[in-house]
């Protein structure tokens, strides 16, 4: 009698871990989102002495997500939603350096978008730690790699060159990227400065034969300039310059390739040619 | 009339020590605290700031659920349970009372504090010592001090609202809405004051009465030097620090005359 008296509780137990049981199945396989966190300004009005421990722990979610990211998943489905948290969170506490290196690892090499959405975050990060080297070096990164704006980088560098204890990687990095973008007077300028300002005999060799290619682009700059004169137009590629206004283009081994954006001669990396893009981000 | 007041302080220091709840919530605390041995694992670079946060968050949410909960009830207590009528039947007036109840919860508070600061210190210590420093570089105690300092002056701000409101009405929820609500003010206000700070279309008068707010409902985080933990910089712990005192103590002085003012006309029925 005791026993029959508590059966319908068993049978209770036994549909609740059922209906647990299927709750669960549904739950693991449902596709998980990164859901956009409420704005910096929301979040700094309710967490008031919390804000700090509050964008810690919304950076903790977002990395937990990236952890758990399926093979093969598309980034562009998440990385809005991933940019616009490192925003908030960013913005909330700008001390934090962590989603910094975050955005940059994973967000960058997603689209020019993403890159653009990268650099924007490091804005911040150039407020909070305005000596700091390794931001203008993110940002200058994701505009000549991913954002194809070589001058811009360059001017990135070059002020991030300007800033106490800055190695003289980032007034070369200057040049070349200005050279690149086809300002060939402004990089041998650039590099006339670093000549003049470091002691170290090595640093100046390579300067020096830097400033050797850079001049030599320059004369297949003024080719272009005389073509133009003479035809009304721009040559459709730099080998038209031969040999009415050139005996032959220059070649520089490993360290440069010409490029040519009418009306521009610049000097590219040959490796970054080369690379493709970022494969999407994975994990195994 | 020190003495009447510390006596009544001592009392409300006791009583606060004998609640279970409150032995209670310590130990809930300290647990949250030594969590932090955890919490750091899921940071992967600025592990050092995100502990000291960590810390100084908890000893932020014990100190508010001490207020809320505790805090609140005190004075409501002595009316529910006539205590008021055999503290107010000795020698002792309602300013007296005031002050001691304030003086009481005030010094459960420092203890409070400073054993959460204490244990806080160790965990960060022993997080410091199990990484590489480029992971959590500086440690600086007096940061450190200074930052539960801030903390505890905002907690203090809070107490004399506590007692302005217990004044003015009956019953220790309506006091916790109240406080809740100021709390949520406090907070909120320099986020709208930010908002309307670059805004020439709006009435100039609107940023005047905004200011005016911010002085009857202070900016807490004007108090908030967790950022300072792993700070280098002893320049900027100076800085600012007299007007902050000075802004504590006026504050501090001002709502404890008005709560006084206000509980010698209240009915005690």
């Amino acid at each position: 009698m005791k026993t029959i008296r508590h059966l319908p509780l068993v049978v209770l137990m036994v549909a609740y871990s059922l209906v647990f049981l299927a709750q669960e199945k549904l739950f693991l396989d449902r596709p998980v989102n990164l859901q956009p966190i409420p704005t910096a300004s929301f979040l700094r009005a309710t967490t008031g002495y919390l804000r700090q421990l509050t964008s810690e722990i919304l950076f903790v979610q977002s990395s937990v997500f990236l952890g758990g990211v399926e093979a093969g998943t598309d980034p562009n489905t998440y990385a809005p939603a991933l940019a616009h948290n490192y925003q908030q969170i960013t913005t909330l506490y700008p001390q934090f350096i962590d989603p910094y290196y975050f955005a940059q690892a994973n967000l960058s090499n997603v689209s020019p978008e993403m890159a653009q959405a990268t650099n924007d975050i490091l804005i911040t990060a150039k407020k909070a730690y305005p000596t700091d080297l390794i931001y203008p070096f993110f940002q200058g990164f994701n505009l000549f790699r991913y954002l194809d704006k070589p001058l811009e980088a360059a001017e990135v560098f070059r002020q991030a060159s300007l800033l106490p204890e800055a190695p003289p990687m980032f007034s070369r990095l200057a040049a070349i990227l200005t050279a690149q973008g086809g300002q060939l007077h402004a990089a041998i300028i650039s590099l006339q400065v670093m000549v003049r300002t470091t002691d170290d005999e090595r640093i100046k060799k390579r300067c020096y034969k830097e400033m050797e290619m850079f001049r030599q682009a320059l004369k297949v700059q003024k080719a272009v300039n005389d073509f133009y004169t003479d035809h009304h137009r721009y040559p459709g590629s730099l080998d038209e310059l031969v040999p009415g206004f050139l005996p032959a283009l220059p070649t520089f081994g490993d360290a440069f390739v010409l490029t040519w954006n009418p009306p521009n001669v610049g000097l590219k990396r040959p490796y970054l040619a080369k690379t493709k893009p970022s494969a999407p981000l994975s994990h195994p | 009339m020190m003495r009447k007041i510390c006596a009544l302080a001592r009392l409300v220091c006791l009583d606060g020590l004998r609640r279970h709840a409150l032995i209670g919530l310590v130990f809930l605390s300290f647990g949250l605290e030594a969590g932090g041995l955890v919490f750091f694992d899921f940071i992967p670079r600025d592990i050092g700031r995100a502990s000291g946060d960590f810390i100084l968050s908890v000893g932020w949410l014990t100190g508010l659920l001490f207020l809320l909960f505790h805090a609140v009830q005190v004075m409501a207590w002595d009316e529910e349970r006539r205590t008021i009528h055999t503290f107010l039947a000795r020698p002792i007036s309602r300013t007296q009372y005031v002050l001691g109840i304030f003086l009481g919860l005030a010094v459960l508070l420092l203890l409070l504090n400073f054993a959460l600061g204490l244990l806080g210190y160790g965990v960060l210590l022993l997080i410091k010592s199990s990484l590489s420093s480029v992971y959590f570089q500086h440690l600086s105690p007096l940061h450190y001090a200074l930052s539960w300092g801030g903390l505890f002056c905002i907690e203090l701000m809070i107490l004399a609202i506590i007692m302005l409101f217990s004044g003015l009405v009956r019953g220790g929820f309506p006091v916790l809405l109240l406080t809740v609500s100021y709390a949520f003010i406090c907070t909120g206000l320099p986020v709208v004051r930010a908002s309307f700070a670059n805004r020439p279309d709006l009435p100039s008068i609107l940023p005047t009465l905004l200011q005016g707010m911010t002085a009857l409902f202070p900016d807490f985080s004007r108090f908030d030097f967790k950022e300072l933990i792993t700070s280098e910089s002893t320049i900027n712990v100076v800085q600012g620090l007299t007007t902050d005192l000075g802004i504590l103590v006026l504050y501090l002085v001002i709502v404890l005359w008005a709560a006084a003012l206000v509980y010698q006309r209240r009915d005690l029925q």
